[in-house]
């Protein structure tokens, strides 16, 4: 663990403090494909809970279509983040519908989670002032928002990956933090299941 | 008794001169600005006090406001685009502001305030379903969102402090009342395609004076070429100075339209009749003496002059103009006769001209429509003092040589000579078949439309730009409403929530798309208290769903909210001020009352909506165009029976004097009206109050002439001949004129005297006694 901290220290020593272009360099080194799903799970600590909230489930990223974030344990609900829309599924029906005509937030949402999601973190210097650390393939962000718009929804995010992104803990305004790890990452049409698809893609 | 003449006529001139320069005064002082809102046309005393209020209350709030929307499909480029146009403003701030646009903190911070009441605020859905309560579907909802996507909720208190979401749920349904959302210290709108800055703007001086429109408006147009120099946008503006300006300019260019076209017409009239340059000066003469007063007179006792006025005052020149023109007529034609035993001839017979034109005009003060009386006192003043103008100078200011006889005269003697006449002859017959067949077609097709909309003057752009506005930013309806009152401001949100119950069954099934009321943002005490003894027997209940929640989570209990109810007091305190404020009227009129105002209102909605008025359970129902267009209606039903009427009286007076000859002279104008109703049947315009004015004039104006042919007919014919041509054509160019303007009350009048006056004259020679004596030249 030590180790760590101290190579952590080292890494941010040698960081490219120039935010944007440290995040286009980044961006170099993650792929980029059409379609991209895997498993995630995540670990949430909220102020006055004491038991660690923890969840996992599949996600997708389509880069035309928007984000399905299937959680299957405890419960099972689909969040789907479209440009114009948040919708919740509960047994594939919807259970509740934001639209970003009624609330523009959604877009900034939208924006926020699918460049964290599919590792497109050259997009998040729009929000976040870097700072990038990279070391062979493995590269780390760690972003502040800008301003007060970002900061009400998403304070700090903490970025790990390679190929893909890896690792995401959020730190939200409210002072709740998120760990989410993601693995088994696939891409291409053929990743995306079959209900997923009638879901992303109606 | 010549000294006598010669003082009134130096006093008059002086009187008269007193007015010009008093007008001369209010218009370089910049001091007179017309009023040019079309409402203020309207009958005041339709509504009772407590709706009366809730319009101005509603006009108040808008009126100084101006919204620009910068719309692209990258908020940069909006927000850019939004920039320039502030700095465009930055200058002027004198005179107009951005308004303080609220941040993305606002949300949060109602509710930190709000937290307290918890419970005591429930959101339509969460009511509907704390009443058919289902513990574990609560529960489950609670949870889920536990372990869910984190940032994915739009949260405004925490979860900890409101896990079953009721505040957030009832704060986002009142934030569901408005569209515009504060994005990066902008407020923006999107409608799915667009993303669009909202650019609120505050104006420091009255949007109705002309002064400000005219520095307001090249600021405003040069905000939004350097916004559209900035980015590529779409803007949209929308207030009411967009429309009062553009209203200003169309009405200015009308008037400037119509007074200088009557002039050069009637300046051209007189001197093809004359070729003399003396009597265009007496008729220009007259005709200052008649405007002057008359404007005198309006602005000293309506204390704001309406542009229709002004517009409507234009064509009253071609009138004025007759008395001037009828007396010239007879000097020239008398050499003999001095001016005095001249005029002791002729003033019976001016008199009683003068007399039937002010009671068609005065038929016009019996209405309740202030502009419309304001124009009828500017005609009767205008014209009245024309004619005064007449009699007590122009006698002193010509005499027996003054003028030669009129060389065009022959070649309309000739014209009129070759018309065709009356008789008992075949061309009558036919002539009388067709029209009678034509007459028929039009009356059967005819149509009234009543409706406000068709009569205001709309600049389209201007429109469009507002309902894009509008419905961009989904705005509550400015023209329906319903206003509750009651005796206390408790009795009013109860009164309110009753009405809110039915109004919720008509969002429901899509009559209506909104409804906002005080009672929204502050529920009644007993609301309140029946929401938080709802929540307290459910969620709240000891092992329900709360601790059943803590239990599963660890979470520890929440303080249970104090007993505090929300009262007025805090909540105008708070930042949801400015969304209660236009609400609550107060105090009015001995009640207490409030607003409650709706969304998406469709002709189709307003039976539905009028169905749930009561006045004794203190809910009214407020239709402003509705009210408007039905007293429009009203008054052209009144002024029809009027106008019958005013033909059957003229008739019984006309035949005190003339015996059943008098039918000669209403035959005229009775025929011209059937022609003008089968006209507008024949177009397919649809009739409206303003035409059936237009009657009411053609039969003074026709009735007019006809006693001039009925008195003077058999002596002198070439001049009453000539009298009623050039009457005839200045009052039709004057017309004609006024049918060309912008403003569609005045089109409608003023095509309906073209069409009236034209009939009036080109039917009268028909009229005319027979072959012999017309065409018998005098000596």
């Amino acid at each position: 663990m030590k180790t760590r901290n101290v190579l952590f220290a080292l890494a941010f020593c040698l960081a490219n403090p120039a935010g944007a272009s440290g995040l286009d360099s980044l961006n170099r080194m993650v792929a980029h494909p059409d379609v991209l799903c895997g498993q995630f799970a995540q670990q949430k600590t909220l102020k006055g809970v004491t038991k660690p909230l923890v969840s996992s489930g599949r996600f997708c990223v389509d880069r035309t279509r928007g984000i399905l974030w299937h959680t299957r344990a405890p419960f099972d609900r689909t969040l789907k983040i479209t440009r114009d829309e948040i919708v919740q599924y509960r047994n594939e029906t919807v259970s509740s519908r934001l639209s970003a005509s009624r609330e523009p937030m959604v877009r900034v949402i939208n924006s926020l989670v699918f460049s964290v999601i599919s590792g497109r973190v050259g997009e998040l210097g729009t929000y976040f002032d870097a700072k990038t650390a990279t070391s062979g393939k493995s590269w780390q962000a760690e972003l502040s928002a800008k301003n007060a718009s970002v900061a009400s929804v998403m304070k700090s995010i903490h970025l790990e990956g390679n190929t893909h992104i890896s690792l995401v803990r959020l730190v939200e305004s409210s002072g709740d933090v998120t760990f989410i790890r993601f693995s088994g990452i696939k891409t291409g049409a053929a990743a995306m299941t079959d209900a997923e698809q009638r879901i992303l893609r109606p | 008794m010549k000294n006598v003449r010669r003082l009134l006529a130096i006093l008059w001139t002086l009187f008269c001169l007193a007015a010009a320069a008093f007008t001369l005064l209010e218009v370089a002082s910049g001091r007179f600005v017309p009023d040019t809102d079309i409402l203020s046309m309207l009958p005041k005393a339709r509504h009772d006090a407590v709706k009366n209020a809730a319009l101005a209350n509603m006009v108040d709030h808008a009126e100084q406001k101006a919204l620009i929307l910068l719309g692209s499909t990258s908020r940069e480029d909006a927000s850019r685009a939004a920039d320039a146009y502030e700095a465009a403003l930055a200058a002027h701030h004198d005179l107009i502001e951005a308004e303080p646009v609220g941040t993305e903190n606002a949300a949060a911070d109602a509710a930190a305030w709000l937290a307290p009441y918890r419970g005591r605020l429930l959101s339509r859905k969460d009511r509907k379903n704390l009443k058919h309560y289902d513990e574990n579907a609560w529960l489950e909802e609670a949870t889920a969102e536990l372990y869910g996507m984190a940032g994915s909720t739009l949260r405004l208190l925490p979860w900890r402090e409101d896990p079953f979401g009721l505040v957030n749920g009832w704060l986002a349904e009142r934030l569901a009342d408005t569209r515009a959302r504060p994005v990066d210290g902008r407020l923006v709108v999107d409608d799915g395609q667009t993303v669009y800055v909202v650019l609120p703007l505050a104006i420091g001086q009255s949007v109705f004076a002309s002064s400000v429109q005219e520095k307001l408006m090249p600021v405003l147009d040069n905000a939004k070429r350097q916004a559209l120099a900035a980015a590529p946008v779409t803007v949209y503006s929308a207030g009411v100075i967009f429309h009062t300006a553009r209203a200003t300019a169309l009405a200015k260019r009308d008037m400037a339209i119509i007074s200088a076209g009557s002039i050069i017409g009637i300046v051209l009239l007189i001197w093809l009749a004359f070729h003399a340059f003396r009597p265009i000066v007496l008729v220009a003469f007259s005709l200052a003496c008649g405007l002057s007063v008359a404007f005198a007179v309006c602005t000293l006792f309506f204390g704001k002059i309406h542009v229709m006025t002004l517009v409507f005052g234009g064509s009253i020149i071609g009138l004025a103009q007759d008395y001037g023109i009828f007396w010239l007529c007879q000097r020239a034609k008398d050499s003999k006769t001095p001016s005095d035993t001249l005029l002791n001839r002729l003033l019976p017979a001016m008199v009683l001209t003068a007399a039937t034109t002010l009671a068609a005009y005065a038929g016009l003060l019996a209405t309740p429509f202030d502009g419309l009386r304001q124009m009828a006192a500017f005609a009767i003043t205008g014209l009245l003092c024309a004619w005064l103008t007449v009699v007590l100078c122009f006698p002193r200011l010509t005499h027996e040589k003054s003028f030669k006889r009129p060389p065009g005269l022959h070649a309309y003697q000739q014209l009129v000579g070759r018309w065709p006449r009356l008789g008992a002859n075949r061309l009558t017959v036919v002539a009388g078949l067709l029209f009678a067949a034509a007459v028929a077609t039009g009356l059967l097709r005819l149509r009234a439309n009543d409706d406000i909309r068709l009569l205001q003057n709309t600049d389209s752009t201007a429109l469009a730009e507002q309902i894009a506005v509008s419905r961009l930013m989904d705005m509550p309806s400015m023209a329906q409403f319903f206003v509750v009152t009651g005796k206390t401001q408790q009795e009013v949100l109860m009164r309110e929530e009753a009405l809110k119950d039915r109004l919720d069954a008509l969002l429901e099934n899509g009559t209506i798309s909104g409804s906002t009321a005080l009672s929204d943002w502050l529920p009644s005490m007993a609301r309140q208290k029946e929401n938080r003894e709802l929540v307290d027997k459910t969620l709240d209940a000891p092992g329900g769903a709360a601790d059943r929640l803590m239990a599963l989570t660890g979470l520890a209990r929440q303080k249970a909210p104090g007993e505090n109810a929300l009262t007025f007091e805090i909540l105008m305190g708070s930042s949801a001020r400015a969304a209660a404020t236009p609400l609550w009227l107060g105090e009015t009129a001995g009640h207490m009352a409030g607003v409650v105002t709706l969304k998406g209102v469709t002709p189709e909605s307003l039976d539905a909506l009028k169905a749930l008025e009561n006045p004794a359970a203190g809910i009214h129902f407020v239709d402003k165009v509705g009210d408007i267009s039905a007293a429009f209606a009203h008054y052209r039903k009144l002024l029809g029976l009027f106008v019958a009427a005013a033909y059957a009286i003229i008739f019984v007076v006309l035949c005190l004097r003339y015996r059943l000859g008098a039918w000669r002279i209403l035959f005229a104008p009775a025929a011209a009206t059937l022609t003008v109703l089968a006209f507008l049947g024949l177009a397919g315009m649809p009739l409206n109050l303003f035409h059936l004015l237009a009657l009411l004039l053609v039969l003074g104006v026709g009735v007019d002439s006809g006693i001039f042919f009925a008195e003077h007919a058999g002596t002198l014919p070439e001049l009453t001949w000539l009298e009623t041509g050039l009457a005839a054509a200045s009052t039709m160019l004057s017309f004609g004129l006024l049918s060309l303007s912008t403003m569609p009350a005045l089109r409608s009048f003023g095509l309906a005297m073209l069409v009236g006056m034209a009939s009036v004259w080109l039917i009268v020679p028909c009229l005319r006694p027979k072959a012999d004596t017309c065409t018998k030249e005098s000596p």
